[in-house]
């Protein structure tokens, strides 16, 4: 395999909660307790790719992007171990982020590593207009000597046409609220690719979208990070983004890789069963078909199970499965599974 | 067929923030012209971009809010002209699922309470009888009677939302995107309640949804929807096989397959829909309101509307280019 970009070890984070008076309800309701939200994560990025994180909410791929970065504050986040390496250059070792001086890291932030929300007005600024807060990253983020205004306002106009706004000018001059949606997430795209860095994070980026929007940014996404060489962390719920749009996926379920594989050998031979619960529970514009839903629902994250996380709602499961939480392994090269069906 | 509901040139106007009061001022056409039909067991797809108008139209259908213009049929019977008590007698027959079972279920009252709420003069034991027999029928356990909204996940306050609504046996059920909030998972188990939930009651839907493959899924017959007015209805099979109106073809094509060999034309559609206070259409009424973004747009198209005709059968189409039948 290429030398990774990113390296992701075993990642852990988790939560100490408070709990509240009356907790535990039927569905869990809150109580106190540690919620380990990502629980030993491992995967790697490599240059030039697009790396999916699917799964369904509260499975961890918002506290996986966020603490890569450590961006989570902390508490209530407890970083409770893990590496995450970074190696820009190929022939250097690389830096383990969570090791950085902080003052290290945040030159890296939103210049070689940058981040993608699914609501852009969570990191745009609502007072400053569009083509300073941009300029301002590149102004910051400049090596040496800081350049020119006109220099800026020039860089800044081109990137904000290289990400299909038709009216540069009125978007530099105008403030975050009177985008649309589909405007401030191009904005937001041109803030974050304004450094030109080497890898970019989006969380859900077209999630609060309409489907013909949405399309329009995954098409420039895509573009962008052919032209750019950029590697991409994409975080999506929505499978079909995942297949038009990753080159290799990560299922996750309850703070947890289950299956890891390219697109391709994911699609075609998907091998967890929550996987395959996935898969037959979306409707889908190709195909007719029942829809085969998953039984029952997300075990509570304070009370997880005993042993495989899945194993309340697998139509496979074994006494086994119930007891011990199962191994990740390579079935297939790059393709891993946790799932005590592989264990043979 | 006979119709369960008759939707006739539905108009809802809202005024627009800003825009000073009496002449001149502006409004935002939510919905414009609408007409449909929906026969008793059927279900209609609604379908369409954020702010096009499909809530508004299902509001008020139910007169939840008054419409500006327009008639509603229910078997027959002209609501729009009720008067507020008799608008009452239609409602156990005319029910809505919201998708945010969150805020729609009340957080101070227990599942007895709000599934039950529409029974008016029985005794408790026939309450908790019905109230019990309606839980089953979606799949929750009697053991919840006592329980309050906030102990329930999402689904588990899906699936009370959908018994309170269906308690009093209605003909026509509005599910105004009651599975958009859902996980996938939990998703496949409410559209699938609701398929049998169809059956065993014989119960019409009315199907809102932004997502083109829940309501490809569930619907026998499905309407398009931009800018508060329908572009395009017809069968399911035949909307999905072959669609007609530009905008309609362009919506498909941005929903992303789950497949990565899928190999299609990649057709994405320039520009966004103007709608809203923010943008308050400035256009005269004139021409197909899709024009704008539109990439068949033809002079015509600009300045005069298209009618809907016929495309074959149960097929309409809003749409210069398309050749009556
Ligand atoms: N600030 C917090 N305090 C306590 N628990 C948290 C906090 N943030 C996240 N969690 C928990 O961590 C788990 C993972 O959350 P995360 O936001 O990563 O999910 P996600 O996969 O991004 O879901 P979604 O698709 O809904 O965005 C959840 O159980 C969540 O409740
Ligand atoms: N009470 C109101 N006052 C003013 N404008 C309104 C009101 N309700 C809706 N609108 C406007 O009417 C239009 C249609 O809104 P509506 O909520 O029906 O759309 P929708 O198709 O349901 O959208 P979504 O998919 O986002 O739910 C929008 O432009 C909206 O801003
Ligand atoms: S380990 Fe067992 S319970 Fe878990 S997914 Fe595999 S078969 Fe199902
Ligand atoms: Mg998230
Ligand atoms: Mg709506």
């Amino acid at each position: 395999m290429e030398t990774a970009l990113l390296e992701v070890k075993n990642l852990a984070v988790h939560f100490q909660t408070a709990g509240e008076p009356g907790g535990a309800g039927i569905a869990g309701g809150v109580s106190a307790g540690v919620i380990k939200a990502v629980d030993g994560v491992s995967f790697q990025l490599l240059p030039g790719e697009t790396f999916g994180l699917v799964g369904e909410s509260g499975c961890g791929k918002s506290v996986t992007a966020l603490s890569l970065l450590k961006l989570l504050p902390t508490p209530p986040a407890i970083l409770a171990g893990g590496e995450v390496i970074y190696r820009p250059e190929k022939k250097r070792p690389g830096k383990d982020l969570w090791q950085l001086p902080h003052g290290d890291l945040l030159k890296l932030r939103g210049k070689e590593i940058s981040l993608i929300f699914q609501e852009p007005m969570t990191s745009l600024n609502p007072v400053m207009k569009i083509g300073r807060q941009i300029g301002e990253a590149l102004r910051i983020h400049s090596a040496e000597k800081t350049p020119a205004a006109k220099e800026i306002r020039r860089e800044v106009l081109a990137m904000l046409t290289r990400v299909g706004i038709h009216h540069p000018e009125r978007a530099y001059d105008a403030y975050p609220h009177e985008l649309s949606g589909g405007m401030r997430q191009r904005a937001m795209i041109a803030m974050a690719l304004i450094c030109r860095p080497k890898l970019v994070i989006a969380d859900e980026p077209t999630t609060a979208l309409d489907v013909t929007i949405q399309a329009q940014i995954l098409e420039l996404l895509k573009e962008l990070q052919a032209s750019y060489h950029l590697s991409l962390l994409l975080i999506t719920h929505n499978l079909g983004i995942i297949a038009e749009t990753a080159h290799r996926v990560a299922v996750m379920y309850m703070g947890r890789i289950v299956e890891l594989a390219s697109v391709k050998e994911l699609f075609h031979n998907p091998l967890h069963p929550y996987t395959l619960g996935l898969f037959s529970s979306i409707p889908r514009l190709d195909k007719e078909e029942a829809l085969a839903a998953i039984p029952g629902m997300v075990p509570d994250p304070l009370r997880l199970p005993a042993g495989c996380y899945f194993a309340p709602r697998c139509p496979k499961a074994m006494e086994v499965c119930h007891r011990e939480y199962p191994m990740s392994r390579e079935v297939a090269p790059g393709h891993t599974v946790a799932c005590w069906l592989q264990e043979k | 067929m006979a119709k369960l509901l008759e939707v006739k040139d539905l108009k809802k106007y809202f005024p627009v923030r800003s825009a000073p009061l009496g002449f001149g001022r502006k409004w935002v056409k939510a919905v414009d012209r609408v007409s449909f039909t929906i026969a008793p067991g059927e279900t209609l797809g609604l379908v369409g971009e954020s702010g096009c108008g499909k809530t508004t139209v299902g509001r008020s259908i139910l007169r939840l809010i008054e419409p500006t213009g327009g008639k509603v049929f229910f078997k027959g019977t002209d609501i729009t002209s009720l008067a507020g008590k008799k608008v009452r007698l239609f409602r156990p027959k005319m029910q809505i699922v919201f998708q945010d079972p969150y805020s729609s279920l009340n957080p101070r009252m227990v599942v007895l309470d709000l599934v039950g709420e529409g029974l008016h003069g029985v005794s408790l034991q026939k309450k908790k009888d019905l109230v019990v027999g309606v839980l089953e029928r979606v799949g929750l356990s009697p053991e919840i009677l006592y329980h309050y909204p906030h102990e329930f996940s999402g689904g588990q306050r899906q699936r009370i939302a959908i018994a309170r609504a269906i308690l009093l046996q209605p003909e026509l059920l509005i599910c105004d995107e009651a599975v958009s909030a859902l996980d996938v998972s939990i998703q496949a188990q409410i559209i699938n309640l609701l398929i049998k939930l169809r059956q065993e009651m014989k119960m019409a839907y009315l199907f809102i949804s932004h997502d083109l493959a829940v309501v490809k899924h569930i619907s026998h017959r499905v309407a398009v929807m931009y800018l508060g007015q329908i572009m395009e209805v017809a069968p399911t099979k035949r909307l999905f096989a072959n669609p007609l109106h530009p905008y309609t073809k362009f919506l498909l094509a941005a929903v992303p397959v789950p497949d990565p060999e899928c190999k299609r034309e990649r057709l994405v559609l320039s520009g966004e829909a103007q709608m809203g206070a923010d943008f308050a259409r400035t256009r005269v009424d004139e021409g197909c309101c899709f024009a704008p973004r539109c990439p068949y747009a033809e002079d015509r198209c600009r300045r005069e509307e298209p009618p809907l005709v016929t495309a074959g059968k149960g097929h309409q189409v809003k749409c210069f280019l398309v050749k009556s039948k």
